[in-house]
């Protein structure tokens, strides 16, 4: 029974000093997300990487 | 002889947790002491005091305090810039290789505007947040935003394909511009609460590009104007909305509308209390709980070792006073649900697609670089690959983490033994 209650005590000792969070407000860029959500997935079946590279946008 | 650090400032922390805490503010670092850390700092305020005379005055307020366990505090307060030190020089908190190059949850994080170049615009806004104005005005904004979207986005949003280059170049200026103004609108109410605020930045969250304000500060504030400064960023992103909206009634010129909506958008996704938004901050200050997220985990992990039949402290969270612990435990269970949902959508719809396309992706991008004739066209194939890439780098990233946590869970280990980086004490 040793261990545990030294294993807990360490955990509180350690738990008396908390970093708080680092508060970033953020905002996410609506109009790229909606330019990705419109592009979609690549098309995978294009292969001509003169015009793109491959992977042309559906 | 310990003294408290000169750069360390002291202040009692507004929380609904149960238990007495400290917030000590080290520069851009806030730590929350509670136990025999808070009583150390409370004794050496102002003094200069040997390990002997600190134990004397601790043990005087009647704290379970032996010598090793003093020692190792004392230790811990120096290392973390608390407390310094005549005997030891302070190391520091220590750093891992990583830091600074990686962040915990960005995957990109660039600083664009420092605090003092945005500072004159930060004061001339601060006079917009009166906690008595921003209390009616805020909810009567929303309604009409709503009421907007609701009359024009059908109408409006199928414009954007048929836009001329010009008029799609005003619309990404707008929604550039709005962004910003919610960031100031996040540092403004800073300033009209009477802290500094941090830079301006652009960062990537997970996959999405995003911008944010420093407002770490704001730990010093009561609740209520921790709250002021969170929804400091909606209430400009509807006062820009709003004046959008008005500007494309007159005119009827669709660009207007366009960024009414855009700005609209940002404040529906922004009140979404289950990731680091605006609507989280504003929940765990409403809730009286920081650190909301690793509580989150702490009590996953707590009903994960339970199930597992070991032996675990319980969560401070359910020690708390009912309404606080029935609000949390619903908030928790909509966050289970939110968490299952995305996790599932990524399994229905992202796994599979990338199975399919990544090979074909990588030997895309393999022929537009051995192939090098144009720069356009290994450019949009990188840009392809990394888009696929990023998201399974994340997920691995993700994978790995749990699945070692899950282990440390089950052998009945801390989660997190890293000091200082665990939320909230347990009871």
């Amino acid at each position: 029974m040793q261990e545990p209650k030294k294993a807990e005590q360490q955990s509180s000792d350690s738990m008396e000093i908390v970093e708080l969070d680092e508060r970033l407000d953020m905002a996410f860029d609506p109009l790229s997300m909606i330019a990705a959500i419109k592009t979609g997935p690549p098309n995978t079946n294009c292969n001509n990487t003169q015009c793109c590279g491959g992977g042309k946008p559906m | 002889m310990y003294r408290k650090s000169s750069s360390a400032v002291v202040s009692e922390l507004d929380t609904l947790l149960p238990g007495d805490y400290l917030l000590v503010s080290t520069g851009r670092k806030h730590y929350q002491l509670a136990g025999l850390a808070r009583a150390v700092v409370l004794c050496l305020n102002g003094d200069a005091l040997s390990l002997d005379e600190i134990q004397e005055r601790v043990v005087a307020q009647g704290l379970d305090c032996s010598p090793d366990r003093l020692a190792q505090t004392l230790v811990r307060l120096v290392e973390f810039s608390i407390l310094s030190s005549a005997e030891t020089s302070p190391p520091g908190p220590r750093r891992r290789w990583s830091e600074g190059l990686l962040h915990r949850y960005l995957t990109l994080k660039v600083n664009l505007l420092p605090a003092d170049r945005v500072a004159p615009v930060t004061r001339l806004l601060s006079i917009l947040f009166d906690e008595r104005s921003m209390r009616y005005a805020l909810p009567s904004l929303l309604a009409l935003q709503i009421a907007f979207c609701w009359a024009y986005f059908g109408k409006l949003v199928p414009i954007v394909p048929k836009l001329s280059a010009a008029a799609f170049a005003w619309l990404a200026a707008g929604n550039y511009a709005a962004l910003l103004m919610h960031e100031l609108g996040h540092a403004s109410a800073c300033v009209a609460n009477g802290i500094r605020h941090g830079p301006i930045g652009f960062c990537i969250y997970l996959i999405y590009p995003a911008f944010y304000a420093d407002v770490s500060e704001c730990w010093r504030l009561p609740r209520s104007g921790r709250a002021i400064v969170d929804a400091g960023g909606m209430y400009m992103s509807l006062l820009c909305g709003s004046l959008c909206s008005v500007i494309f009634l007159a005119t009827q010129q669709p660009v207007w509308g366009l960024v009414a909506i855009l700005c609209d958008i940002t404040v529906f996704w922004n009140l979404n209390p289950f990731i680091r938004m605006d609507g989280y901050w504003l929940l765990s200050d409403w809730l009286g709980v920081q650190n909301l997220m690793s509580v989150n985990r702490e009590m996953t992990w707590w009903t994960v070792r339970r199930v597992f039949g070991r032996r675990q402290p319980t969560p401070l969270i359910l020690s708390s006073d009912y309404p606080l612990r029935f609000l949390y435990l619903t908030y928790y269970l909509g966050f289970l649900i939110f968490f299952g949902y995305a996790c599932s959508q990524i399994a229905i719809h992202y796994v599979p697609d990338l199975v399919r396309t990544y090979p074909e992706l990588s030997s895309n991008l393999a022929a537009s670089l051995r192939a090098f004739r144009e720069v356009r066209a290994v450019g949009k194939a990188l840009f392809y690959w990394l888009l696929g890439t990023l998201p399974l780098v994340w997920i691995l990233l993700l994978v790995v983490r749990c699945t070692l946590a899950l282990v440390r869970a089950i052998r009945g280990s801390a989660v997190n033994k890293e000091a200082g980086k665990w939320p909230i004490p347990t009871h």
